[in-house]
């Protein structure tokens, strides 16, 4: 039988990044989106307007991203997953927010569609340079999630991802995609039905208190840090969700060993879990490496290919959970390679400084970092990586 | 909403919490969380179907004294967690409070807003004039020539922000003023703005002992409204503007749009996808 007879044919899709991103979200079931416009990612909060309505759900217009962010926590304390989008400036408005959730482990998501900074900067051109405060923005010991989708199809399943994780971490994740994947449009092979087509996996959600529990306590820990959260209306559940550090039961607290307690709960339960093989996308095999995360996987893809085409040996990763850091994952699929090249669209090298603050990247390894808003291009990577190996041969 | 819930009766010390408060003695908050429990069990709400929400502050503490849901958030962000909430769960009685400092400074974007987006939510201002929690800095509704305050050492010379004034200017649908001096008449507000279908806006004049101790002059100036509750914003705008800040009782009430999405689902993702489809 010809193969065309086993399956029927599958159709195509014509998508954009930041429709794809909205796709994501209602796949990953969220239902409620609070959502002040900014340059490239209002289509993400446009595109799940109206549909979000026929899923039973619903989007708010906030009067500013302080409101946004704390809008979200609020649905997603009653219950429902929830998300925002935002570009830079909204972001830098939202960390205080973000911070709230981490403590309170209120899962929430962003979508932040880069676009060039600081400041106001070029909020029509793609850039990658807010992988800094997405990591570092908040302030005290805030361990929370970073993804970057790495294509435009990508997005739906990293968005997915992202709302599954958040759910059932209880914590925040912050999704990074950009100007450049946002707003461009592809004709992709529909995703999976589920994120990176994980269907052996049980699907990530959060876990809800079922029965009235005398002795319920909100923040008790648990083995894997997560403690079952128990959703408005259910009698006997009641708490008050806490962004002071607080014990067990949500009440605040500034003894020692809650904070201890606490901060350990929050941290463990998020490097404890077992991510699976979608941190990153690897491809090829070589002596030479090409290391990226987000959007400029496109180009190090395509770099890596014509390199192993014109005999050059290349192995190419793309890093989609940035934080937690997959550290000895990413060390071992580093291996032994002699040339390695961090590539990324920003002006201080922020993944490279990163990769090396985790001690993730052997001592020879070296940066190709540039701003926007041009794009990144396969041939300059491919001169940046043998260029240069080439003269320390010679 | 299911109405097939049947609550025992419970009185308002069943709607405290074991948390032990934290204000000072004397401090007219104590008087607020009374008025909210005894409303709560007048209203016989099922506490699990009450959330209380706050941002940061001494008055803000006050959802951990209340044995019901709560969000202790922020400073400044009560509402929007407070107007996420009930939008994404109608079925709750979402009540919000916090200080003059939390509502009309740092969050005095979300105020306007909350006034005019009209959700069906309580909104609970003890105004004490100043900032308690940080040891008496002046806030917006402090008189320009109070001059106690370290930070500004010769009063803020700034005319006060009128609460009941603004919030009749961005929309309100329920405006009154309460007094922590007078818990009946405190109680009775509170019921009628926990039963007000939209945003209601109470402001509750809440001595701070410690920072504004001449605050206990208050229950010698507080006086009834003598204008009875008025629809009318041009009215109620005519009275507030005459008004000493004193004056107590339902200044306004009207019936507007309340804001609240109630989609019922009639598409899966899967059905979304199709238009993606060449
Ligand atoms: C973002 C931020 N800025 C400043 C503070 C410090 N702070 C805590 S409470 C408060 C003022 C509280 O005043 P008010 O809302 O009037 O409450 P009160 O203590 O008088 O009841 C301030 C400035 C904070 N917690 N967060
Ligand atoms: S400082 Fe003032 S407002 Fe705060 S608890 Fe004490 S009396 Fe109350
Ligand atoms: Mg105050």
């Amino acid at each position: 039988m010809p193969p065309s007879a086993l399956a029927p044919p599958v159709a195509r899709w014509n998508i954009s990044g930041n429709e794809a991103a909205g796709q994501g979200a209602v796949r990953g079931g969220v239902r409620f989106v609070a959502a002040y416009p900014i340059t490239p990612a209002s289509e993400v909060l446009e595109w799940l307007a109206p549909r979000l309505e026929l899923l039973g759900g619903s989007l708010l217009q906030a009067e500013d991203e302080l409101a946004s962010i704390n809008m979200i926590i609020g649905s997603s304390f009653g219950g429902v997953p929830s998300l925002t989008a935002t570009s830079g400036p909204g972001l830098s408005l939202m960390v205080e927010g973000l911070g709230l959730a981490v403590a309170s482990e209120t899962p929430v998501v962003v979508v932040n569609v880069q676009r060039g900074g600081p400041s106001t900067g070029i909020p029509t051109k793609s850039e990658q340079s807010d992988l800094n405060i997405a990591l570092y923005g908040l302030h005290g010991d805030a361990p929370h999630l970073v993804l970057a989708a790495l294509g435009i199809r990508d997005c739906v399943d990293t968005v997915e991802w992202a709302v599954g994780l958040a759910e059932h971490l209880q914590t925040v994740a912050i999704v990074l995609s950009d100007q450049m994947l946002g707003q461009s449009r592809a004709i992709i092979d529909p995703p999976g039905t589920r994120a990176f087509g994980a269907g052996e996996k049980p699907h990530l959600q959060r876990l809800i208190a079922q029965d009235a529990d005398p002795d319920h306590r909100r923040y008790r820990p648990a083995p894997d840090g997560v403690s079952p959260m128990a959703l408005p209306g259910l009698p006997g559940g009641m708490y008050t969700a806490e962004g002071l550090e607080h014990g067990a039961g949500g009440t605040p607290s500034s003894r020692a060993i809650d904070h201890a307690e606490q901060l350990g709960k929050r941290l463990h339960k998020l490097t404890g879990f077992d991510y699976g093989p979608s941190w990153a996308e690897i491809r090829g095999e070589g002596d030479h490496l090409l290391l990226t995360w987000g959007s400029s996987a496109g180009p190090v893809f395509e770099a890596a290919e014509r390199l192993r085409d014109s005999g050059t040996p290349t192995r190419a990763i793309a890093l989609r959970l940035l934080a937690p850091l997959q550290r000895d994952a990413l060390l071992k699929a580093i291996g032994s390679a002699g040339s390695i090249l961090v590539v990324e669209q920003n002006q201080t090298a922020q993944c490279f400084a990163y990769l090396h603050s985790q001690r993730a990247l052997p001592a020879h390894a070296r940066s190709y970092a540039r701003p926007g808003p041009l794009p990144l291009r396969p041939a300059e990577i491919m001169r940046a990586l043998i260029g240069s190996h080439t003269r320390e041969e010679t | 909403m299911d109405t097939a819930i049947v609550t025992p009766t419970l009185r308002a010390k069943d709607y405290k919490s074991e948390v032990a408060p934290v204000w000072c003695p004397g401090c007219g908050d104590f008087a607020v969380l009374s008025a909210v429990t005894k409303a709560l069990a007048h209203l016989k709400l099922p506490k699990e179907r009450v959330a209380m929400i706050s941002g940061i502050g001494c008055s803000s503490r006050l959802p951990a004294y209340v044995d019901a849901y709560g969000f202790h958030g922020i400073h400044g962000r009560a509402l929007p967690i407070a107007s996420g909430l009930k939008a994404a769960r109608p079925d709750l009685t979402v009540i919000v409070a916090g200080g003059d400092g939390d509502g009309f400074s740092i969050g005095g974007n979300h105020f306007l807003h909350a006034c005019r987006r009209n959700m069906d939510l309580t909104y609970i201002v003890m105004d004490n004039e100043v900032y308690g929690m940080t040891k008496g800095q002046a806030s917006p509704t402090t008189q320009p020539d109070w001059a106690k305050s370290k930070l500004t050492p010769h009063g803020t010379g700034m005319r006060p922000f009128l609460p009941t004034a603004i919030a009749l200017a961005a929309g309100a649908s329920f405006i009154a003023r309460g007094f922590a001096g007078d818990p009946n008449g405190l109680t009775k507000l509170l019921v009628e703005a926990i039963e007000h279908p939209g945003f209601a806006f109470l402001q509750v004049l809440s001595p701070c002992q410690t920072f504004r101790p001449e605050q206990k002059e208050w229950k010698h100036l507080v006086h009834p409204s003598d204008m009875a509750p008025t629809d009318d914003p041009v009215e109620a705008a005519r009275f507030i503007q005459a008004d000493d800040g004193m004056a107590l009782g339902l200044f306004y009430v009207r019936r507007l749009p309340v804001w609240q999405p109630h989609n019922q689902p009639t598409a899966t993702p899967a059905d979304l996808e199709r238009e993606f489809a060449l």
